[in-house]
């Protein structure tokens, strides 16, 4: 979850990187990595594109220079960034279509007990753009306001996605949490 | 189940970790080498944008108060001196010396800036 602190260390860590400190791109891939993965993971489903996605993330940082000291809110940069780079691998590699027939989604991989595997798979099962809203507010404590900005849309549908994504989990879970009962 | 209970169980939830060979794979990724030039800095640092304001508000002020404090030129010393000139250059046409034609000017000026008393004892004074 974003905090003041850990945003005035980022930007520090950002004009660092502006002027070239190698260090930086892995510090600032410590702090936000876990993160970028989970939503990285909530849009591409399988792990080796999620891993891609960040890759890329960090990438596109480490090649930006001085358009970095112009960042005000690092985290949301970040995340905004993955979505960008998600959307343009999309339009790019037509892996809409692989996403659709939901492969081996890795979302679902090593749960740690039957709750855990019912949520994810539940979760697994939800578009896009409605389990990005569910990782980006529930998991990393973003507003709505700033998943809005990172996805392109307006405050309000990225509060509808997660309503719809939430009402939809229950529903999935509801017999499960019956039956454990 | 409500909300709240969903919530918990994402968050309970085991994620997948990124793997070490991503850590390893941003870590080799080549920063872009310091290309900062000192406009970047300047543009960017918090002072200079501070500073800049404030050199404005100031610059402001100042014109503010530069122009109340400001006299006004006198239209009226303008125009007598170019009637002055004139007279000058009408006396002198008319085949006068140049330091009569400009003593003539001279006076005939300041018959017509006096207030109408000194204008009265002027051309009196003319006439003794």
């Amino acid at each position: 979850m974003p905090r003041d602190g850990e945003g005035r260390r980022d930007r520090e860590l950002l004009r660092e990187l502006a002027g070239g400190r190698q260090e930086a791109l892995a510090e600032l891939y410590g702090l936000h990595a876990l993160s970028l993965f989970r939503h990285a993971l909530a849009l591409a489903r399988r792990r080796t594109d999620a891993e891609d996605l960040v890759h890329n993330v960090f990438v596109k940082i480490a090649s930006l220079g001085p358009d970095l000291l112009g960042v005000r809110a690092p985290a949301s940069y970040l995340h905004r960034m993955l979505h960008t780079i998600w959307i343009d691998g999309l339009r790019r590699s037509q892996a809409a279509d692989r996403i659709a027939a939901g492969t081996s989604p890795d979302i679902e991989e090593a749960p740690a007990h039957d709750d855990a595997m019912d949520v994810t798979r539940a979760l697994a099962a939800l578009p896009p753009e409605q389990r990005e809203a569910v990782v980006l507010h529930a998991l990393d404590g973003f507003s709505f306001r700033e998943i809005g900005q990172q996805t392109g849309v307006s405050l309000f549908t990225a509060a509808a996605r997660y309503r719809l994504a939430l009402a939809k989990l229950r529903m999935a879970l509801a017999p499960a949490s019956r039956a454990t009962s | 189940m409500n909300d709240r209970e969903v919530i918990d169980r994402l968050r309970i939830a085991e994620w997948p970790m990124p793997s070490p060979e991503l850590r390893n794979r941003v870590a080799a990724i080549a920063v872009r080498p310091p290309a900062i030039v000192w406009t970047d800095r300047v543009w960017y640092s918090r002072a200079f944008r501070l500073g800049a304001a404030a050199v404005a508000m100031a610059a402001i002020t100042l014109d503010v108060w530069g122009a109340q404090a400001a006299v006004p030129a006198n239209p009226r010393t303008i125009a007598a001196q170019v009637e002055t000139k004139a007279i000058e250059d009408l006396v002198r046409s008319a085949g006068m010396p140049d330091d009569a034609a400009r003593s003539i000017a001279g006076r005939q000026s300041l018959v017509s800036r006096a207030t109408p008393i000194d204008r009265a004892s002027l051309i009196a004074g003319d006439d003794q």
